[in-house]
C-alpha cells in the first residue's frame, strides 16, 4: 500500500549502511560515556553519604539488589484507595511497616503543590509520628529528568525540627514518563518530636538541566501523629564475650527504634548488626530497614540506635527482639592506615583480606577478598582522616559489588589539601562476625 | 557469551559486560546518530551520551533480549534533542556531512522524515532502518500490534501526503 514510501525508506537505510563509521573513534567515545557516568555514580554515593554522616553518625544505606515481594490483597486494596499512589508503590512494598501505614489509613493526602518556570513539584502526601516524617512527592517538568539533583531539603515549622537525618534517592526517570519523577524523602529526627502547630514548609532545593529550582512549599497535616509505645528493657546481653545493653524498643509507626549500648571493657568493636529483628509467637519477622537511615548515634560515644521496620500496627500475643549475628572485629583491626606517600598499607585487620593497589596523594584503591558465600560489604569507610585526625576532603569512595572474581574494589578519592600521611580509615563493615543467640521478650 | 548473556551481566552491573554490550552495538548506534545529526563528530558525542545515560539506567533494563533497541531508543531520544536545541541557531553549511546525504531524493526524504513527531520518528527508524519486528516494538512500547500498525500507517500516510504535496504523483 505504502510501497513507494517504504521503498524510499529503503534506498535511505542502504545508502546509511554504506556510510565508514569511525570505530575506533567509538571506542574511545564508549569509555569516555561510561567514565563521567562512573564519576558520577561516585560522586553521588559521596554526596549522599556526606549528607547523612554529617547530621548523623551512623547511617547504614543497603540497596536491596534482587526483592520478590508478595503483595498482600490488603496492601494492593489500601493502595488502589488513594490516586496516584500506585507510583509509589515500588518505594514502599519493601517494608512491612510502611505497607501497614497504608493498609491502617495512616498516610495522609496533601496535594500542595509549587511551579517554578516549567518545573512543578508536589506534595503527594505525608506519613508523619514522633520518629520522623516521609514526604511523598512529584517533580515534573518540561526538560529531561536525567539531570536533576535533589541539593537541600530543609523541613521548617513553627516548633524547632530537631536535626534529621534525611534519605532520599537519586532521580532515575521512568523510560515511560521521562519528565514525571517520584520519590520519597524521608526525614528521621535524631530525638522524637510532637509538633502542636501542623504547619510545615518543605524547601527543597534541586537542579534540573543544569538550572537550581528553590522550590518551597507550605503544607499542613491534617491530623496529629499516634503516640509512640516505648518498652524499657535495661537488659544486658553478651556475643562471644561481647557485652551490650538493649535499654529500651521504642515502636512508632514509621519504624521501630532500638538503643543499644555498649561495654567500655569489650575488645571487640561492633560495626553491625546483621539480623536484628522483631519477632511474634507465630515467627513473623519485621526486620531492619533496607531503604532509608537504618541507624541514629555513633558506637564511639557508646550509644546507638537502631532502626527496624515498624509493626505499630500489630497486635502479637508475644513480641521478642532477636540478634544473630553481628559484625565485629578486634579493636585493634577496626581501621586501617595507608601511606599515600609511601605507597604502603601501613596497618590492616590481620586477616590480610585488604590489599592496597595503587596510591597518590589524591586516593588510594584497595581489594577486599571475598569469601565464598558470603554477602559482599557494603561500605568500608565510616570515617577518614589524616595523621592529625583531620577529616579528609572527600571527593569520592566507594566499593564495588564483588560479583566477579571474588574480590571487591575500593576506590576512595580525596583532595591534596596538604594532609599528613598515614591516612586512617575507620571501617564501616567488614566480613568478620560474630553469632550468638539473644531472645528478649517485649513485655507489656 | 552469547549477546542476551552479554546484555543480562550488564544489566546485573557488570562493567565488561556493559562494555562488551556497547561495543557489539556501536556501528548500529553510530548509523542512527548518522541519520540524525548527519555528522560524524556529533555521532561520536552522541554515542558518548549514549554510553553515559545507558550505564546510569542499565539496571531499570527488564529483557536482555531488548538491549539492542533499547539502547537505539537512548540514541534517537539523544538526538532528537539536540536537534531541537539547534533550531535555536542557524545550522550551518557545515553541519552535514555530504557522504550521508548528497542527492536530492535524500534530502527530501529528510526534510519528510523532519515534518514527523519524535514518536513517529522513532517507529520508522525502528521499522525501517533496524528492521525491528512490530512485535518486538509492542513489547517495548508496551502497546498491542494492533496500534503499532495502525501508527505506522498513520505515519507512511504522512509521509505520502508530503512527497504529494511536492508535486509528486502518487498512483498506489
Amino acid at each position: 500500500m505504502y510501497e513507494k514510501e517504504e521503498q524510499k525508506l529503503n534506498d535511505f537505510k542502504d545508502r546509511l549502511e554504506q556510510v565508514p563509521l569511525p570505530l575506533d573513534a567509538a571506542d574511545g567515545a564508549i569509555m569516555q560515556g561510561l567514565e563521567r557516568a562512573k564519576r558520577e555514580k561516585m560522586q553521588i554515593y559521596a554526596n549522599r553519604k556526606r549528607t547523612v554522616w554529617s547530621l548523623a553518625a551512623a547511617a547504614l544505606l543497603i540497596l536491596t539488589l534482587v526483592t520478590t515481594i508478595r503483595v498482600s490483597p490488603a496492601f494492593a486494596n489500601a493502595v488502589a484507595a488513594i490516586p496516584g499512589l500506585e507510583k509509589f508503590v515500588e518505594l514502599i512494598q519493601n517494608d512491612k511497616g510502611l505497607s501497614a501505614v497504608f493498609e491502617n489509613e495512616y498516610y495522609q493526602p496533601i496535594g500542595e503543590s509549587q511551579t517554578i518556570g516549567s518545573a512543578t513539584l508536589t506534595i503527594d502526601g505525608v506519613i508523619l509520628d514522633e520518629s520522623g516524617m516521609n514526604i511523598f512527592y512529584t517533580i515534573q517538568s518540561a526538560v529531561d529528568m536525567d539531570d536533576i539533583t535533589i541539593l537541600a531539603p530543609v523541613l521548617e515549622n513553627q516548633q524547632e525540627v530537631p536535626p534529621s537525618s534525611i534519605s532520599f534517592n537519586h532521580p532515575i526517570s521512568q523510560e515511560d514518563s521521562p519528565k514525571i519523577y517520584r520519590d520519597i524523602l524521608g526525614f528521621t529526627f535524631e530525638e522524637p518530636a510532637r509538633f502542636e502547630d501542623l504547619a510545615f514548609t518543605l524547601n527543597l532545593k534541586t537542579k534540573l538541566d543544569g538550572k537550581e529550582f528553590d522550590f518551597s512549599v507550605p503544607f499542613t497535616v491534617p491530623e496529629n501523629v499516634k503516640p509512640s509505645v516505648t518498652y524499657e528493657m535495661k537488659e544486658e546481653v553478651e556475643v562471644e564475650g561481647q557485652k551490650f545493653t538493649i535499654e529500651n524498643v521504642t515502636i512508632h509507626p514509621l519504624r521501630v527504634g532500638v538503643k543499644i549500648s555498649f561495654d567500655p571493657a569489650n575488645t571487640k568493636k561492633i560495626l553491625q548488626f546483621e539480623d536484628m529483628r522483631l519477632e511474634d509467637e507465630n515467627g513473623e519477622i519485621w526486620s531492619s530497614i533496607s531503604n532509608g537511615i537504618s541507624a541514629h548515634g555513633d558506637i564511639e560515644d557508646g550509644e546507638l540506635t537502631y532502626f527496624l521496620q515498624s509493626n505499630y500496627f500489630e497486635k502479637p500475643e508475644e513480641l521478642y527482639l532477636r540478634i544473630n549475628r553481628m559484625q565485629a572485629v578486634d579493636l585493634e583491626d577496626s581501621y586501617f592506615l595507608v601511606d599515600t606517600d609511601k605507597d604502603l598499607l601501613v596497618h590492616s585487620p590481620k586477616d590480610g583480606k585488604l590489599q592496597l593497589t595503587k596510591s597518590s596523594r589524591t586516593g588510594f584503591e584497595m581489594t577486599l577478598k571475598l569469601d565464598q558465600e558470603q554477602d559482599p560489604t557494603y561500605g568500608i569507610d565510616k570515617k577518614v582522616s589524616d595523621a592529625n585526625g583531620v577529616l579528609m576532603d572527600l571527593r569520592h569512595s566507594g566499593i564495588s559489588d564483588g560479583y566477579d572474581g571474588g574480590v571487591q574494589t575500593i576506590d576512595i578519592g580525596f583532595e591534596d589539601n596538604g594532609y599528613l600521611n598515614p591516612v586512617k580509615v575507620e571501617l564501616f563493615s567488614y566480613p568478620n562476625y560474630i553469632d550468638g543467640d539473644v531472645k528478649i521478650e517485649l513485655e507489656k | 557469551m552469547d549477546d542476551i548473556e552479554v546484555a543480562r551481566k550488564a544489566i546485573q552491573g557488570d562493567e565488561e559486560a556493559f562494555v562488551a554490550l556497547m561495543q557489539l552495538h556501536k556501528e548500529a548506534l553510530l548509523r542512527t546518530a548518522l541519520a540524525f545529526l548527519k555528522n560524524e563528530h556529533d555521532a561520536l558525542e552522541a554515542l558518548q551520551e549514549t554510553t553515559y545515560r545507558a550505564f546510569k539506567k542499565i539496571h531499570a533494563l527488564k529483557e536482555p533480549a531488548y538491549a539492542k533497541t533499547w539502547l537505539i531508543r537512548i540514541m534517537i531520544n539523544y538526538c532528537q534533542d539536540q536537534l531541537k536545541k539547534d533550531k535555536r541557531y542557524a545550522r550551518n553549511g557545515q553541519a552535514a556531512d555530504s557522504s550521508v546525504s548528497d542527492d536530492l531524493a535524500q534530502l527530501e526524504l529528510q526534510e519528510a522524515l523532519n515534518t514527523l513527531s519524535p514518536t513517529e520518528q522513532q517507529l520508522i527508524y525502528m521499522k525501517y532502518f533496524q528492521d525491528v519486528k512490530i512485535k518486538d516494538i509492542a513489547a517495548i512500547e508496551k502497546i498491542p500490534e494492533g496500534t503499532v500498525k495502525s501508527r505506522l500507517h498513520k505515519t507512511l500516510r504522512t509521509l505520502r501526503r508530503h512527497f504529494e504535496g511536492k508535486g509528486e504523483i502518487d498512483h498506489v
